[in-house]
C-alpha cells in the first residue's frame, strides 16, 4: 500500500501540526512557496478552513517566498440569487484572508460559448490543465475541498497525485519531489444534511483518467465489480449510475460505519432498500463498512477489496472495477486514493478502474443554515516531507 | 433471472436481464407495428422519451437474443409469435435459424468526451473510434451468432470483401477475423491510452479516419465458415445517439445518409436530442433518413392496450408470489354492493340538497323528477346520471341568462342533450365530489401509461404490491384488488412521479412548477358546474404565432423565453407533456396542444381523455414557470 503509513489529523491537532511543520521550515531556513486551491462557492466552511491555515502559517513566522490562492469557479451550476451573492461574498472574504500571505487568482471552469455542449469530463480535463500550469516550484500545495463539488475535487486531487507521485522502478515515491501536498476538509455533517443537490445530469460524468473501464468496447465482456459508496439523499444519482451497471455485475455497497449516528448504516440500508438492494438482489454479505471520518481506513478497505477482486477475476481474463462515491468528503477522499493506487498498476494488467458520477445541476440551502456552520477541520498529507 | 420481488420493477434494457429472460418478457406486438421499410437500406431514426422501448426493440435483433428466440421458438409444439414475425421479415430461417447479424453499439461510451473543436483531426478521431468499435462489435456479434464461446474461435471464419469493401483505407482488409479483432482492440486501446487522461488531450498522434468506413466494411464483408456463407443479412443499430455532442450527432447522421447504404442502419435517441424542434410538430423525414417517433407507432389506444397487456402478462408469468394468470384478472373493474353503499349515501345527501332549489322550478321540474327517480335505484350508474343531469341544468341556466323562457324541459330534451362527453364529465365530477374511484381497471391503466412502457411498469409495480398483499392476507377470499385500492396505489405512484421531477430533470424545479400550474389551470376549467369542455381540460395550447415568437425571442436571448423553451422541450422529451398538432380553423390559427402526461392527470384528479384544451399565452406560461399558478374564482358544481 502506498499510504501504509500516513498523516491524518482532525480538529485542533491540525493547527498544531501546521505550526510544527512550518516552524521546522523556519528553523531549517527553508523557504515556503504555497499554492492554495479552494472553491469559489457558496459554502462558508472554506472561509473557516483558510482562516485557520493562514493563522497557523503566520504564527509560525516561516519565510514565505511566494503564496498564491487559486479560487476555482464553476459557471454551470444553478444557484439562487442568494447563494450567488453568498458566493461573491465568500470570494471577497477568502481573498482578504489570504492577503497576509499572498495574492489571489480566479480560474473559471465552464462552457465558453462556442461549443455549448462540451462534456463535463472535457471541462474537468481543461480545469486540471489550468491548475497544472499554475504549479511551478511550489513547496506546498494545499487543496481545500470544503467548497468544491465532488467531481472537481476528485479530478484535481487525482491530477495532482499523478503529477507528484513518481515511479521508482517497481515502486512509487511519495516524496513528491519535495512538494508537500495537503488536502483540507471542513466537515459539518449537520450542514451537509441541509444542502439539497437536485436535477442530476442525464449524462454520467467520468472522472478524467478513470473512464476506460466503462467506455472501452474491448473491455465490455470483462466482469464488473461496482462499489457504490452510499450517502444520504443520493437515490436519483445512484439510479443514473446503475443504468450503466450490467446484470451480472458484482455489487458491493459501502456503508459508513463506525459513524457518529449509530443508526446511520441502518438508515441508509432502508433508504436504498428498494432501489438498490431489492432490485439488484444484493446479499447483505456483500456490504462493506468504512469509517465515516477516517479516509485512510476507507482507502485500505476499498483497496484491499479491489485488489482481491482483481486477483480472482484475472482468471476470467480481466475485470472492471467501478467506484461511485456518494458519501461524505472524507470517505470520498479515501476512495479516490484507492482508485489512484489501483490505476497506477493498471498498465500491462487486465483490469481497469472507473469513477462515474451523476452530477447535480443545482444546489439549494437556506442561508441561515450556512452561516450557523462550525466546521471541524481534517487534514491529510499525501506527499512531501513526512514521506521522505 | 435472479430472484426479484416485484417483476415490474425491472427494466428490460441491454444490461439488466439475461437473454432467456428477455425472450420471455419481450412482447412481439411491437414488431407487428414496425414500418415495412425499416429493414430497407437507409438510415432509420427512432426517437421517443425514455422508457418507450427503443433499446428493448434494438436488443431483440442482437445475436444472443435471436439465438434465444430461436431456441424458444416452439411452445408446446406451437411456433411463438416472435418467431413467426422474425421469419416473415427474413431475420430468421425456419430451419437454419438466425440469418441477421445485428450489431448494437451505444453512444454512451465516451464519444462526447473526445477533444472538442471544429477541426478535421477532431472529427477524424470520432470516426476512428466509432469505426474500430463497429468492427469489434460486429465480429463479437458474429461469434455470438455462431454460438462461439469467444472471438478466438473466429479462426474458422474467413472474411472476403467485395464492392466498396475492397477500397477501404483505414480498416485492414485481412481475411482473418481474429487478426481484425486484434486490430480493432489495439486501435481502441491506443486511442484510450491517450484519451483517458487526467489532462486535456491533443489530437496529434491519434488515428484519424476521413469517413465512417466501418459501415461500408459491414455492408460489403462476407463471412465464410467452412466455405459456406453465414450471417448474410446485416443490421447496424446505434443506440443513445442523444449522448453525442450536437455536432457529432449531426455529422454521424449526415455522413451515414450520404453513404447511400444498402444495409439498414437504425439510430435510436431520446426525444430530448431534438431540442426545440420538439416544441412544434413538423415533418422530419427525408428521402434517405426515415424518422419514427415510437410514441406514434400505435395506430390506436386499443393497439397499445394489447401490447401493454401482453407485457404485463409475460411479467406475471415470471413471478411466483401469486398464481400466474393474466394481470387483468387481478384488477377488479366493478364496485361491490357494499362499496357502492358508502358513496351512495353521500350522493343522496348532496342530491337532495341540490333538489331543494330545483324540485319546484317550473323549467326543471321534470329533470328534477328524473333525478329523484334515480335516487330510488342505488348504484354508480344512478349517481352518474344524477351528475349528468346537474351538468345539463347548469348548461341550460348559463345559456338562459338573457331570456325569460319558463317552459318546462322534458325528459326527451334531457336525453337529447345528453352525450358520451357529458357522461364522462359526470363520472369525473363524481370522482371529485363523492370520491368514487376513477383510476382503476386495465383499460385506464394502459391510458395512464401515456404510450410508455416504463410508465406502465411503474404503475403495474405499484398494483402488483397490492396483489401480493392480498395474497399474503390469506383470509381474503377475493384475489382481486378493489377499485379503491387500485386508485390509491396509482395516485401514490403519480405523486412519486410528480415529486421526483426536480430530482430527475435539468430544469426539474421549473418544470414541476409549470406542470403544477397547468394541472391547477386544467382543474379550474374542468370542474366548472356546466362542464363547458366536457369531459375536461387536460392540456394547454400555444398558437403558431406564439410558438414562432418563442423561437425567435429565444434566438435573441430573451432569458425568460430561452428558459421556457428549454423547460417545454424537456417536458415533451421526458413525456411529461405530450405534444399534438392542432390545425387552424375559422376561429383560430394552428398551433400545438401540450397534454399533461396521463399519470400526472391522476395526480391532479383530471379525466384521462384527450381532446380538451385551453389556449394560453407565453406570458402566462413564463409566470407559471417562475411563480406558479394564481387561481381566479370559478363557479363549481355544488358550490
Amino acid at each position: 500500500m502506498l499510504w501504509e503509513q500516513y498523516v491524518f489529523q482532525r480538529g485542533t491537532k491540525v493547527q498544531d501540526l501546521w505550526e510544527r511543520m512550518y516552524r521546522d521550515r523556519r528553523e531549517a531556513e527553508k523557504p515556503v512557496k504555497i499554492l492554495y486551491i479552494a472553491g469559489r462557492g457558496f459554502d462558508v466552511r472554506a472561509n473557516a478552513v483558510l482562516e485557520k491555515y493562514v493563522e497557523s502559517v503566520s504564527e509560525s513566522a516561516c519565510r514565505i517566498e511566494k503564496a498564491e490562492l487559486v479560487l476555482v469557479g464553476f459557471s454551470s451550476y444553478q444557484l439562487s440569487q442568494e447563494l450567488q451573492e453568498q458566493t461573491d461574498e465568500n470570494a471577497k472574504i477568502l481573498s482578504s484572508l489570504f492577503e497576509r500571505l499572498g495574492s489571489t487568482t480566479t480560474v473559471h471552469i465552464g462552457a465558453n460559448g462556442e461549443e455549448e455542449d462540451i462534456s463535463a469530463a472535457s471541462l474537468l480535463r481543461q480545469g486540471n490543465d489550468q491548475l497544472m500550469q499554475l504549479i511551478s516550484d511550489h513547496t506546498d500545495i494545499v487543496l481545500d475541498v470544503s467548497s468544491l463539488p465532488r467531481i472537481a475535487y476528485l479530478s484535481f486531487m487525482l491530477a495532482l497525485l499523478q503529477r507528484l507521485v513518481k515511479v521508482n522502478g517497481n515502486s512509487y515515491l511519495l516524496s513528491g519531489g519535495g512538494v508537500t501536498f495537503q488536502i483540507l476538509v471542513g466537515e459539518d455533517a449537520r450542514l451537509d444534511g441541509k444542502i439539497q443537490s437536485e436535477d442530476p445530469s442525464n449524462d454520467l460524468v467520468m472522472i478524467p483518467g478513470f473512464a476506460t473501464a466503462l467506455q472501452a468496447e474491448s473491455m465490455q465482456d470483462w466482469p464488473l465489480v461496482w462499489f457504490p459508496i452510499l450517502g444520504e439523499n443520493k437515490n436519483a444519482q445512484l439510479q443514473k449510475v446503475m443504468e450503466a451497471v450490467p446484470l451480472a455485475a458484482e455489487i458491493c455497497p459501502v456503508l459508513p460505519h463506525p459513524s457518529k449516528d449509530l443508526r446511520r448504516g441502518d438508515k441508509l440500508l432502508l433508504e436504498y432498500k428498494a432501489s438498490l438492494f431489492d432490485s439488484k438482489d444484493i446479499p447483505l454479505t456483500n456490504v462493506m463498512y468504512a469509517h465515516e471520518s477516517h479516509p485512510f481506513e476507507a482507502y485500505r478497505q476499498l483497496l484491499t477489496a479491489m485488489s482481491r477482486y482483481q486477483k480472482s477475476m484475472s482468471l476470467l481474463g480481466g475485470c472492471r472495477l467501478v467506484v461511485t462515491p456518494l458519501a461524505s468528503k472524507l470517505i470520498t477522499l479515501g476512495v479516490a486514493l484507492a482508485c489512484f493506487e489501483m490505476k497506477l498498476k493498471v498498465a500491462n494488467s487486465n483490469y481497469a478502474v472507473a469513477i462515474p458520477n451523476a452530477e447535480p445541476q443545482r444546489y439549494a440551502v437556506p442561508l441561515e443554515e450556512l452561516r450557523k456552520s462550525e466546521p471541524e477541520i481534517s487534514m491529510l498529507i499525501l506527499t512531501g516531507e513526512p514521506y521522505q | 433471472m435472479a430472484y426479484r420481488r416485484n417483476p415490474f420493477l425491472e427494466r428490460m434494457s441491454e444490461k439488466t436481464t439475461s437473454d432467456q429472460e428477455f425472450v420471455r418478457l419481450f412482447s412481439p406486438k411491437i414488431l407487428e407495428c414496425l414500418p415495412e421499410d425499416s429493414f430497407g437500406g437507409a438510415v432509420h431514426l427512432f426517437t421517443s422519451p425514455p422508457g418507450a422501448g427503443k433499446t428493448t426493440l434494438l436488443r431483440a435483433f442482437t445475436p444472443t437474443a435471436l439465438r434465444a428466440f430461436w431456441s424458444n421458438r416452439l411452445v408446446q409444439g406451437t411456433k411463438t409469435e416472435s418467431f413467426k414475425d422474425f421469419v416473415s421479415r427474413g431475420v430468421m430461417h425456419e430451419q437454419e435459424g438466425p440469418q441477421l447479424l445485428g450489431v448494437l453499439l451505444s453512444c454512451a461510451s465516451g464519444y462526447a468526451d473526445l477533444p472538442s473543436g471544429a477541426t478535421l483531426a477532431h472529427d477524424g478521431i470520432f470516426r476512428a473510434l466509432f469505426d474500430c468499435r463497429v468492427v469489434l462489435r460486429s465480429l463479437r456479434s458474429l461469434a455470438a451468432l455462431l454460438g462461439m464461446e469467444s472471438t478466438v474461435e473466429l479462426a474458422s471464419v474467413e472474411l472476403r470483401y467485395e464492392g466498396a469493401g475492397i477500397d477501404l483505407k483505414s480498416i485492414p482488409t485481412t481475411k482473418s477475423a481474429v487478426e481484425l479483432v486484434e486490430w480493432a482492440e489495439a486501435c481502441e486501446k491506443g486511442v484510450y491510452a491517450q484519451l483517458d487522461s487526467i489532462s486535456d488531450v491533443s489530437p496529434t498522434g491519434l488515428p484519424v479516419h476521413v469517413r465512417f468506413e466501418s459501415v461500408l466494411w459491414l455492408q460489403s464483408v462476407r463471412f465464410l465458415r467452412d466455405g459456406k456463407e453465414v450471417a448474410p443479412r446485416r443490421l447496424l443499430m446505434v443506440d443513445d445517439l442523444h449522448k453525442l455532442r450536437k455536432k457529432q450527432r449531426a455529422m454521424l447522421i449526415e455522413e451515414l445518409v450520404e453513404l447511400r447504404l444498402h444495409i439498414p442502419v437504425w439510430l435510436a435517441q431520446r426525444s430530448i436530442a431534438l431540442g426545440a424542434e420538439l416544441i412544434s410538430q413538423g415533418a422530419r423525414d427525408g428521402r434517405d433518413l426515415r424518422h419514427y417517433p415510437l410514441e406514434d407507432i400505435w395506430s390506436s389506444p386499443r393497439e397499445f392496450e394489447h401490447y401493454a397487456s401482453n407485457i404485463l402478462d409475460r411479467r406475471m408469468e415470471v413471478q411466483q408470489a401469486v398464481p400466474s394468470v393474466a394481470f387483468s384478472a387481478y384488477l377488479r373493474d366493478q364496485l361491490s354492493q357494499q362499496e357502492v353503499e358508502e358513496y351512495w349515501q353521500k350522493g343522496v345527501e348532496l342530491a337532495n340538497k341540490y333538489l331543494q332549489n330545483y324540485r319546484h322550478s317550473p323549467r326543471y321540474s321534470e329533470w328534477a323528477t328524473h333525478i329523484e327517480a334515480h335516487l330510488s335505484s342505488p348504484g354508480i350508474e344512478s349517481l352518474q346520471a344524477i351528475a349528468a343531469t346537474q351538468i345539463l341544468i347548469a348548461r341550460d341556466e348559463s345559456k338562459r341568462q338573457l331570456t325569460l323562457e319558463l317552459a318546462p324541459l322534458s325528459a326527451d330534451e334531457l336525453e337529447d342533450r345528453d352525450s358520451t362527453q357529458v357522461q364522462r364529465a359526470a363520472e369525473i365530477f363524481n370522482h371529485d365530489s363523492l370520491k368514487t374511484p376513477y383510476y382503476f381497471g386495465l383499460e385506464r391503466l394502459c391510458i395512464l401509461a401515456t404510450s410508455n412502457v416504463e410508465e406502465l411498469l411503474m404503475l403495474a409495480a405499484a398494483l402488483y404490491d397490492g396483489i401480493v398483499a392480498r395474497q399474503v392476507l390469506r383470509r381474503q377470499t377475493d384475489i382481486q384488488v378493489s377499485p379503491q385500492d387500485q386508485e390509491k396505489r396509482i395516485r401514490e405512484a403519480a405523486r412519486k412521479k410528480r415529486d421526483f421531477i426536480p430530482k430527475n430533470h435539468t430544469e426539474g424545479t421549473r418544470a414541476q412548477r409549470l406542470l403544477d400550474a397547468i394541472g391547477a389551470f386544467c382543474r379550474g376549467k374542468t370542474f366548472q358546474s356546466n362542464a363547458p369542455y366536457a369531459p375536461g381540460v387536460t392540456g394547454i395550447r400555444i398558437s403558431e404565432i406564439e410558438l414562432f415568437r418563442l423561437a425567435s425571442e429565444s434566438k435573441r436571448g430573451t432569458a425568460s423565453l430561452v428558459t421556457l423553451q428549454k423547460v417545454l422541450a424537456e417536458c415533451v422529451a421526458e413525456n411529461l407533456l405530450v405534444a399534438r398538432s392542432s390545425s387552424a380553423s375559422v376561429a383560430r390559427d394552428g398551433g400545438t396542444v401540450y397534454y399533461l402526461n396521463r399519470t400526472l392527470c391522476a395526480y391532479f384528479d383530471l379525466p384521462l381523455q384527450y381532446g380538451g384544451w385551453q389556449e394560453v399565452s407565453l406570458t402566462q406560461l413564463v409566470d407559471w414557470m417562475e411563480i406558479g399558478f394564481q387561481p381566479s374564482r370559478q363557479r363549481r358544481l355544488g358550490a
